[in-house]
């Protein structure tokens, strides 16, 4: 009789590993990037984008966009114009640059840029200090000619922004590091993933 | 008259079961005080990766190695120089990201007393995200009490919100009072800002 109940345990582990895996559906699943959208370099990519707004509502946003290149930095913006990006030993910079093609009323602050080198290592943009150096934050809007902001106001003093235009986003990795794609993403977890054809 | 023999349980089998119920319960009794209560939660202690100085400890998304330790009464930060009525320990350490970009934001000093100084009041802890295989130099410093110095041990972890089920770098900083005596008189250090990339080669 007690033998029969033996059976019952692995039905039981089952039910509680089930049940324990909710919260990974719950914490962990929505916060990654797991909606993939890919495309190749040169090729215009459609993305549809959710986000969601202040109230919590959830919100969409469509543009393409198009990794032209992945070049090796040679200037960053300073205070007064172009500066030459000294090297800085165990480091590389690379320029990604990419073109937009979006409504100029969809906001699109807060981008966040990577590549993703041929070991899978994903270095991210960021604002940092690099030598001698001061590295911008990542940004998918041109300089002076932000779109709106999240709750639909106008970036004071800035022009608006056309509905085709090209960034350059810098981004540091390990001196080593041969990028194999860009990964561009708002909010998780919907992603763009651009691979490089040089690859 | 007689009435019928009654055919209730033996005295035995009433005291056995008196026995094994108080049993029960002393067990209960004793599981409640071992057992965790509400607020505890051993699963989810942080995973200590122990060393020394100039050991490279694995936290799982990065590589930690404590470089040197300083101490003085006077550093000098942001242009700013601050007197420690004790002293001030400062711990230059490397972070190297492994797959993604990583930094350092949680630090805690412990000495063999139980004390600890956490990132609270003047201490502080000047770091930066580095992307994965670039190594970045970062500082804490801290004030603690003189007597401190001979036990002290270092806590680095990645979040300084919650190092809970994470990996966490534990140095010990190898200090002792003869160092506490040189670092009362040492000069003025200035604490540097976070560099990325590989560090200078030294003369030889």
């Amino acid at each position: 009789m007690s033998r029969r109940w033996l059976l019952v345990l692995p039905v039981a582990l089952v039910l509680v590993v089930l049940a324990t895996a909710s919260r990974l559906q719950v914490f962990w699943w929505p916060e990654q990037l797991h909606d993939v959208t890919t495309g190749r370099q040169g090729e215009a990519l459609e993305l549809s984008d959710r986000w969601e707004d202040a109230d919590g509502d959830e919100r969409r946003r469509d543009l393409t966009v198009t990794l032209l290149d992945v070049v090796p930095a040679t200037q960053v913006e300073g205070f007064s114009g172009p500066e030459p990006l000294e090297p800085v030993a165990g480091t590389a910079v690379w320029e990604v640059r990419l073109r937009f093609e979006v409504d100029p009323d969809v906001p699109l602050s807060g981008c966040l840029v990577s590549i993703v080198d041929t070991d899978e290592r994903e270095a991210t943009a960021v604002s940092t200090r690099l030598g001698e150096a001061s590295l911008p934050q990542p940004a998918c809007e041109p300089a002076g000619r932000a779109g709106p902001r999240y709750d639909g106001s106008a970036v004071e003093g800035d022009l608006p922004r056309p509905p085709t235009y090209d960034v350059a986003v810098l981004v540091v990795t390990d001196e080593d590091a041969v990028p194999d794609r860009v990964r561009l993403w708002w909010e998780a977890p919907d992603v763009a993933e651009l691979s490089l054809t040089s690859r | 008259m007689t009435g019928p023999a009654r055919s209730g349980p033996a005295l035995g089998h009433v005291l056995g079961t008196a026995v094994v119920c108080l049993a029960l319960l002393a067990a209960g009794s004793w599981l409640q005080g071992w057992l965790p209560d509400d607020d505890a939660d051993p699963a989810a202690e942080p995973h200590v990766r122990a060393g020394g100085v100039g050991d490279a400890l694995d936290l799982r998304t990065a590589t930690v190695t404590v470089d040197e330790v300083r101490g003085t009464r006077r550093v000098e930060q942001y242009g700013t120089e601050l007197v420690s009525p004790g002293l001030w320990v400062v711990v230059g350490y490397t972070v190297v990201p492994t797959e993604e970009n990583a930094t350092v934001t949680f630090a805690e000093l412990e000495d063999g007393r139980g004390r600890t100084w956490g990132l609270v009041g003047r201490n502080a802890n000047s770091c930066a995200e580095s992307p994965p295989g670039v190594p970045v130099r970062c500082t804490v410093l801290m004030e603690v009490p003189a007597d401190a110095l001979p036990t002290l041990r270092l806590r680095l972890a990645r979040l300084s919100r919650e190092t809970r089920f994470d990996a966490v770098a534990e140095v010990d900083l190898g200090l002792t009072r003869d160092d506490a005596e040189g670092f009362a008189t040492a000069p003025t250090y200035s604490v540097p800002a976070p560099e990325l990339g590989d560090p200078p080669e030294e003369d030889s």
